[in-house]
């Protein structure tokens, strides 16, 4: 199975990171024989198969909808000191709305 | 006292008789960390503080008497000093998962099984090196520098729980909690020449464990010696509402006791196990083993598991597509380390920050395989891929619950060959990949399983590496490499307990565990 450059420009794209020119490179023959050596489930039948969709077979496992755990200030406090840029309430970021243009 | 050689028992019948002090027990691995790490580098990070402060606790109130006999007594562990894997969250010390996005990143909550550990006494010696996000089997993908193993510095510890396979094997820990999602605490320990277990899935709670793949990931552990495995199980297994897929099974624990004999015990051994890709020396230590467990009482039989050679593709379109999910937390936003100054990119947009962080902090196994989940999800090839793999994983299940209905473990290698050269497999993903064939369809399932030390491979060294080698270390410079290899033991659902038995009484009559490694 051959994948191609732009395939694994695509692939890269779709998980948000950047690669080098020599990096696509190599990736796109180890991806190649990656998905190659993955053709091996062509051969096998599973018309009538119930798909495995996780570890276990428990369903809607629930918990009453009750507080548990510690809250208030302190505790938001803890997590955005975290953030690697926060202030002092907020952790913050780029908007996700603004195009690059807006950020002037 | 040797002290390496005792079990978690003995070693708590010396704490509470005060023939030893948790402090002394601390001090004595603190200093073989001091000594012998610098070479093997197992840690990333070692707690020696706050181990020494955990100890002094220990002896102004000693533990109880009747905490091991019981096995459910809260201070079992207590003194007792253990390693984590970097991917489990320990609340107030760094914890990396092995990358380079987590490098300052202090959880603020420990992982439900390190409350356990706590709770019970344990003392926390650091955080052990491990492939980023447990993604490997060499530890080579450790963002922060490889681990060695024990045995042949110039060999891999396996992985991804290479560092806690290395410490527990190098006397550097006295038992150790790794991550195993195809493999990575079985095969470690048996290339390490230790104990490891991977629980039946959702018999120990994942709350805390950098997820990497949610449907096969499993806490496990490595020590020394089976009783000692089974020991820390008992404190950390148990249902937690943090953790939906955890069960309520482990409050049903009953003991399970063969009186000494695997009569009555049938061991399967799936003859798709024995192909060509399986090292010789490895083979006739497996099947000497099972000989071993035939000379126990055991009556042996062949079995089948027709989709056995589907497992590895299997699971390489599953896993990387749950990484592809889990992998998308790390944007460098709510924690972890950034490249960019937002406030102040005047260029970029949201994406642009997410590109810029993740390229510049992951390393490439992972970035592989979140592209290859990414492909396998996306529009066009979800049904090729990753929904065919979803029914090929119900065959693969259904195989294993088809034969436990005639047998009670199945037996094998746990890996095709023993360790390999550090550097050897680095420049072929694929090669890398198929050291996990044994391992993974057990995850797949969902079973439990263990590797218990069966033997060694010795090899002579070549002319090249005794001229490369002169003056290095003991284990570098001998005319012999000697490696580990384990057996494999796959038990049925829920039977870990069952397998813990039998591979006590395996590993009693061969007393593997009595050669050590000379670091």
């Amino acid at each position: 199975m051959k994948i191609s450059k732009k395939q694994v420009k695509h692939m890269a794209e779709l998980a948000k990171l950047e690669l080098s020119d020599e990096e696509i490179e190599k990736r796109a023959k180890e991806f190649s024989d990656i998905l190659g050596y993955i053709e091996k489930l062509d051969k096998v039948e599973v018309s009538d198969v119930e798909p495995m969709t996780g570890g276990t077979d428990l369903v809607n496992k629930y918990r009453e909808d009750k507080v548990t755990r510690e809250q208030g200030e302190a505790v938001r406090k803890k997590f955005v000191s975290l953030a690697p840029e926060h202030s002092d309430e907020f952790i913050e970021t780029i908007s996700p709305l603004a195009d690059k243009s807006a950020n002037n | 006292m040797d002290i390496l050689n005792l079990t978690i028992k003995e070693l708590h019948e010396k704490l509470v008789n005060k023939e030893i002090s948790a402090t002394e027990l601390a001090d004595f691995y603190l200093s073989r960390i001091k000594d012998y790490d610098g070479e093997i580098k197992s840690y990333l990070n070692v707690t020696g503080d706050m181990a020494r402060e955990t100890a002094k606790k220990i002896d102004e109130s000693p533990p109880s008497p009747e905490a091991t006999e019981g096995r459910q007594d809260a201070s079992a562990l207590a003194g007792i000093p253990g390693s984590i894997k970097d991917v489990i969250v320990t609340k107030g010390v760094t914890s990396t998962g092995g990358s380079k996005i987590l490098e300052n990143y202090i959880p603020p909550y420990d992982a439900t099984v390190i409350k356990k550990l706590k709770e019970s006494g344990y003392i926390l010696l650091g955080k052990n090196n491990c492939d980023e996000f447990a993604q490997g089997s060499s530890t080579e993908n450790s963002g922060y520098g490889l681990t060695k193993n024990p045995w042949d510095l110039s060999h891999v510890p396996g992985g991804s729980s290479g560092g806690s396979a290395a410490a527990v094997a190098a006397g550097l820990a006295h038992f150790s909690l790794g991550t195993d999602t195809g493999g990575s605490v079985r095969q470690p320990a048996a290339l390490c020449g230790v104990v490891g277990l991977k629980p039946t899935y959702g018999r120990v709670s994942r709350y805390g464990l950098m997820a990497m793949a949610s449907s096969l990931d499993q806490c496990g552990i490595l020590a020394r010696r089976v009783d000692d495995v089974e020991q820390v199980l008992r404190v950390i297994e148990c249902e937690d509402s943090l953790d939906a897929t955890s069960s309520t099974r482990p409050s049903k624990f009953k003991a399970f006791d063969l009186a000494g004999s695997l009569q009555g015990i049938k061991v399967g051994v799936p003859k798709e196990y024995f192909t060509k890709g399986l090292d010789k020396q490895v083979e006739q230590i497996i099947k000497k083993s099972i000989d071993q467990l035939a000379e126990l009482g055991a009556e042996i039989r062949e079995v089948s598991l027709p989709n056995f050679e589907y497992a590895l593709a299997t699971y390489y379109i599953i896993m990387p597509a749950e990484v592809s999910s889990n992998m998308a937390r790390y944007d460098s936003i709510r924690y972890g380390v950034s490249k960019a100054q937002s406030s102040k990119s005047k260029d970029q947009n949201l994406e642009d920050l997410y590109r810029l962080n993740r390229s510049e902090f992951l390393g490439d196994e992972v970035k592989r395989r979140i592209m290859l989940g990414t492909y396998v999800l996306s529009a066009g090839y979800y049904d090729e891929y990753y929904g065919k793999a979803q029914k090929v994983r119900r065959l693969i299940r259904n195989d294993f619950a088809k034969v436990f209905e005639e047998v009670d473990v199945i037996a094998g290698p746990v890996t095709p060959t023993p360790a390999f050269k550090l550097g050897e497999k680095t420049d072929d993903p694929l090669a890398m990949y198929l050291e996990d064939i044994y391992t993974v369809p057990v995850n797949l399932a969902g079973l439990p399983a263990i590797s218990v030390p069966a033997g060694f491979k010795t090899q002579k060294r070549s002319r090249k590496e005794l001229a490369e080698f002169r003056g290095r270390e003991k284990t570098l410079t001998k005319p012999n490499t000697i490696l580990p290899v384990g057996l494999h033991l796959i038990g049925n659902w829920w039977e870990d307990y069952k397998l813990f038995e039998v591979a006590r009484l395996f590993e009693a009559a061969t007393q593997v565990y009595k050669v050590k490694c000379e670091i």
